[in-house]
């Protein structure tokens, strides 16, 4: 019985499903590759050329070259290290890609054509730091840190050679028709000729101590070792049978060195490019380049910052030197591939911030194009914010026609006789506009009446899409977003396309937190709800030169910025103040910095307090900032009951505007249970790994006190949490069930009265301990990220939004994440429409916000309210990113997108019409009843 | 108009008609000897006429109090859930003797006589009777759980508590 319940529940749920003809209608996505680490240019002898990429993502795509389009993309095992730079190992021959995936644990085979997977061999169990690949001879030969595997063409495994030791830097060496095999355990280099026949030969091992190495900057050229210290270059040749390091000065601080098979190799520093054929410098080209690449073992392409050129290797013969200018908001070059076709040249270009750029090189004509651009950086979001367009025109003048009513009588009217004219006159100038434009394309093309009618639906829509403005229901935002590349975005959210953009600077690095996490804080200090004044949002970074804070302040509607602040020190933490100045910004917190406010803004000011917690030692403190004085100090600290076995993985508070709507619960018996909103309340989750428990603790920042703390046995990462109102969803991986399992903690007060109706007050006490309720749900899915929609009254049931490991994203309402689901339904339960504990939550694909279109590798899931008290706008981000509107609660204050506008008309037309007509005919009815 | 003011006479018979012909006349009919007037009003005491009078104004006020448990069943059997017939009923059960009460002297407008007097105590007693329907209907209304009497219909206008303190949670950078 409480299963059929329960589906019927689910029944009612799936009506919330969007519609086939809605998909698309609100929502976009966007797949992104990310930064590209290698790039090769494919020619396909049918179909179109290609670009097949690997990128930072652990990803291997193939682009159109045409279009930049994905024509397809295979999503790798992540690697362990986050900011792992390295390429994956791949190599391709006519028909396939062979890569070293997962951390070198697998070598896979791809189609090129149309990237299926031909085979896959495990080469390790363990993770490996250093992988590479390479085709010799019809064999694969791949190294991983405890192996040397060579495989057929086919996949039989021919022979493997086992390793030890931890190699710091590993390469496959090709000359004059060997193959070696280069490594470097500490400082010792080893090199070992392999073949490709069915056994291995043992052939000898040659070993040299290398103390002079540097990862950074070593290559391979031709059968040369090469690496650079300082202005020395060193080198090994590893064919000849005794291995002997080689210096030479360059007289030049190198930047980086890169090789080409044929033996040249390119030193570029900071004022000119050397290009080396083994230890003989060839030819030298000056300018400040910032990137160069072989292209056919040939020519030698570079870019600086304003021009691309192009050099012939065997004479050091310029081919072309095009002009390719850099806006200021864009990073310079870090990476460029090119290839040479019969009259141009095709050349990849990848900037600091991830700008991918494909550019048309005609020597002929000295001319680049740009072909496309991509902007990965958009692959690693790392805050996001939403915020709203500025007030419409007719907006404004209403809100100017409300303003000034601190005048007089007289002159409030005369005021709003103005304002009101003047909205007259706006309206008139449109109307006659619209009419205007209405005429020319009717005269322009009227061939039939469904012409005319789609030249006034578009003349009517058409001013809706050219301004930016807020539209009725605020709807449409802006959504502003930074990433770990340091590039900040403004992004429409109604399409999906980029406004602005802006580079943060070549020092960027993001914070580093105390969880291990980086981050990129964005702050909102003014909306562009003060329509005389610009919205201002601030992003917070790191110099990676200095390590010191650095603050910019921007406008998020145009991307301008307003000023950019280096501070003295390094940041500890971030945040928004809770106060508005008297220009209605909300200032910025940086600790240890408190910053300065007017003594206006003070003496409103409510005391602010700081949760501190300390990772390494398990303590938490509260501290009391002191705005006047400007400094902190601690009011109580203590271990909050955790051992020294756990391990501090999150910390969530609550947003200080959030909204809560109701103030209570109604119980079946008509009383409430008011809920304990303590808007002080912080969840802070630790893991003991040894213990395998999972211990929550909640607590109030002001006061110290524990409100709640419950341990979950047997409980592993991934952890989520979700703090919000009164309530707290955890998400953990049961070592026992082995499940996911979703727990929900909710606080209530422990009177019948609610304690403290007026003002919520921390340090007062309460005669009853709020009342927790608990429950948990299993999850039959993984979870990679948790968040929860946001309305702008907080009215409607909250959903929670899970990002899934397939690509999914699910909506499990409150209604069904309740720790309040009684466990017997009674029949007046059953009236109230409850639903029965079920300890399953279903994952129908109906409540998959993104239906059909996966975000794969979720980080993040935002959240804002729109305009509409049902609706909240979401954006999922990972290496996809993913917008839609939800109605957690359905659309209940906006009639349904397939309502009938013009049935309902014609019925009420016809009604009205029908009445009219009956009225007349009753009455001629009567009278010749009366005369007859 | 007074009721008690009617005549039967066969005494004035037409000459035409078949009743002054004797021989048209069934066996026994004397037409005659059936001469007979009835004079209530002269010939009944007049507190008979007070006394009905009286009863009649005592069903009245009574009346609403009468139809308690009928009501009272009727409210029992059309149960607690909350749909059209319920309602309808109810409703009528609570607009019927609403409407009474704002119709008080109407209702005892015909009764009014010098015998029955002001009739006062029966409208009293006729006010309680629908005072106490309406009850029943209040109680009635009640039990369905359509009556904002508990803190829970009040819930949704609870404002938000105001901040005593602000806090903040950050992450810590190194």
């Amino acid at each position: 019985m409480n299963l059929r319940i329960f589906v019927l529940g689910l029944l009612f749920r799936f009506s919330l499903a969007i519609f086939e003809d809605q998909a698309g209608k609100f929502d976009w996505r966007k797949q992104f590759v990310g930064c590209p680490t290698s790039v090769r240019f494919d020619r396909a002898e049918r179909g179109s050329d290609r670009l097949i990429l690997t990128t930072r993502e652990d990803l291997i795509a193939s682009l159109s070259l045409n279009t930049g389009e994905i024509a397809w993309r295979k999503l790798m095992e992540k690697r362990d290290e986050w900011s792992s730079n390295a390429p994956i190992a791949t190599a391709v021959d006519e028909d396939n890609i062979y890569s070293v995936v997962d951390s070198g644990r697998i070598l896979r085979v791809w189609r090129k054509a149309d990237s299926a997977l031909v085979w896959q061999k495990v080469l390790s169990d363990e993770p490996s730091k250093t992988a590479e690949i390479a085709l010799f001879d019809n064999t694969v030969f791949a190294a991983v840190d405890s192996k040397i595997g060579a495989f057929s063409l086919a996949g039989d495994e021919k022979y493997a050679i086992r390793l030890s030791g931890a190699v710091k830097w590993t390469r496959f060496l090709k000359s004059g028709g060997r193959l070696f095999h280069v490594k470097l355990i500490d400082t010792q280099l080893t090199a070992r000729e392999l073949s490709a026949k069915d056994s291995d030969p043992a052939p000898g091992v040659k070993s040299v101590t290398f103390t002079r190495f540097n990862v950074e900057k070593c290559t391979i050229a031709g059968s040369l070792v090469l690496c650079a210290h300082s202005d020395t270059l060193v080198s090994i040749d590893v064919s000849k049978a005794l291995l002997v390091e080689e210096e030479k000065n360059t007289a030049v601080t190198i930047r980086e060195i890169t090789g080409s098979a044929t033996g040249f190799a390119a030193i570029r520093s900071p004022s000119s490019l050397k290009v080396f054929k083994g230890l003989t410098e060839s030819f030298t080209i000056n300018g400040e380049f910032t990137a160069a690449n072989f292209v056919d073992e040939k020519y030698l392409v570079a870019v600086s910052s304003s021009d691309i050129v192009a050099y012939e290797l065997a004479n050091g013969k310029e081919i072309f030197q095009v002009k390719h200018a850099r806006e200021a908001t864009k990073s310079l070059i870090k990476a460029l591939w090119a290839a040479k076709t019969s009259n141009d040249w095709e050349v990849v270009l990848v900037g600091h911030d991830c700008l991918v750029e494909y550019v048309v090189v005609e020597p002929s004509k000295n001319l680049a194009s740009v072909e496309w651009t991509s902007e990965e950086a958009l692959a690693r979001i790392a805050t996001v914010e939403m915020v709203d367009l500025p007030l419409s025109e007719s907006q404004q003048m209403i809100e100017d026609e409300f303003e000034g009513g601190k005048g007089d009588l007289f002159s409030a009217f005369f005021h709003r006789i103005v304002t009101q004219i003047g909205q007259l006159r706006k309206w008139a100038l449109r109307s006659v506009r619209h009419i205007f434009t209405l005429g020319s394309r009717l005269s322009s093309r009227a061939n039939g009446f469904s012409d005319i009618i789609n030249a006034v639906r578009s003349a009517s829509s058409s001013d809706g899409d050219n301004t930016f403005e807020r539209d009725y229901f605020n709807l449409r935002k802006v959504i502003v977003v930074s990433t770990f590349d340091g590039v900040v975005f403004g992004i429409d959210s109604a399409t999906g396309a980029i406004l602005w953009r802006f580079y943060l600077g070549q020092s960027f690095s993001p914070l580093k937190s105390q969880l291990g996490d980086f981050q990129v804080p964005l702050m909102v200090q003014r909306t562009t709800a003060h329509y005389q004044l610009h919205g201002q949002a601030a992003v917070v970074f790191r110099n990676s030169v200095n390590s010191k804070g650095v603050i910019v302040m921007f406008n998020p509607i145009d991307g301008k910025i307003v000023s950019r602040k280096e501070l003295d020190g390094s940041i500890k933490r971030v945040s928004l103040l809770p106060y508005l100045t008297n220009d209605h910004i909300h200032p910025l917190l940086v600790l240890e910095y408190v910053p300065e406010l007017a003594a206006e803004v003070l003496s409103k000011a409510a005391p602010l307090y700081v949760l501190d917690v300390s990772v390494e030692e398990n303590i938490v403190k509260g501290l009391k900032v002191n705005l006047l004085k400007r400094h902190l100090s601690t009011t109580w600290s203590g271990s909050i009951g955790l051992t020294s076995d756990d391990k501090i993985i999150a910390v969530k508070g609550k947003p200080f505007q959030q909204k809560v709507h109701s103030q209570g619960r109604v119980v079946i018996d008509r009383t409430v249970q008011y809920k304990y909103v303590n808007p002080n309340l912080a969840a802070v989750a630790a893991l003991d790994e040894k213990h395998q428990t999972l211990s929550i603790v909640l607590l109030d920042i002001v006061s110290g006190q524990i409100v709640h703390s419950a341990i979950v046995p047997k409980a592993a990462a991934p952890i989520h949490l979700v703090h919000s109102e009164h309530w707290l969803a955890y998400a953990y991986w049961s070592e026992k069930g082995r499940r996911t399992e979703v727990g929900i903690v909710e606080l209530y007060e422990g009177g019948e009265q609610q304690s403290m109706a007026e003002t919520f007050d921390s340090m007062a006490p309460t005669k009853q301990a709020p009342v927790s309720i608990a429950q948990s749900y299993i999850y039959a899915q993984g979870i990679v990220a948790m968040s929860v929609t946001e309305t702008e009254q907080g009215l409607t049931t909250r959903s929670i939004l899970v990002g899934l490991p397939d690509g999914g994203v699910h909506e499990i309402s409150r209604k069904i994440l309740d720790a309040t689901r009684p466990l017997e339904l009674t029949q007046e339960m059953r009236e109230e429409m409850m639903i029965g504990y079920v300890p399953e939550i279903m994952i129908p694909n109906e409540e998959m916000i993104n239906y059909n279109q996966s975000v794969h590798r979720v980080h993040g899931i935002k959240t804002a309210p729109s305009g509409l008290e049902s609706t909240s706008l979401v954006l999922a981000y990972g290496t996809d990113v993913f917008f839609t509107r939800l109605a957690p609660s359905g659309t209940f204050d906006i009639l349904k997108d397939d309502f009938d506008h013009v049935f309902i008309s014609i019925v009420l037309a016809a009604l009205v019409i029908g009445s009219f007509v009956s009225k007349r005919l009753a009455r001629s009815h009567a009278l010749n009843a009366q005369w007859a | 108009m007074s009721f008690s003011q009617w005549k039967l006479d066969y005494g004035h018979a037409n000459k035409g008609s078949k009743t002054s012909d004797p021989t048209f006349n069934p066996p026994g009919f004397f037409s005659q000897s059936t001469g007979f007037q009835q004079h209530l009003d002269s010939e009944r005491p007049a507190d008979q006429q007070e006394h009905l009078a009286r009863k009649r104004a005592w069903d009245v006020a009574m009346g609403p109090a009468k139809s308690l448990p009928m009501n009272m069943f009727m409210m029992y059997m059309a149960g607690r859930s909350v749909s059209i017939f319920p309602i309808m009923m109810v409703g009528m059960m609570l607009w019927r003797p609403a409407k009474a009460l704002f119709s008080v002297n109407a209702t005892f407008k015909p009764l009014e006589s010098p015998v029955t007097g002001s009739m006062i105590l029966h409208k009293i007693v006729f006010l309680l009777g629908n005072i106490g329907a309406i009850g029943l209907a209040i109680y009635k209304v009640h039990t369905m759980g359509l009556l904002p009497n508990t803190p829970s219909d009040w819930l949704e206008f609870i404002p938000q508590p105001n901040r005593a303190q602000y806090s903040i949670v950050t992450d810590a950078f190194y």
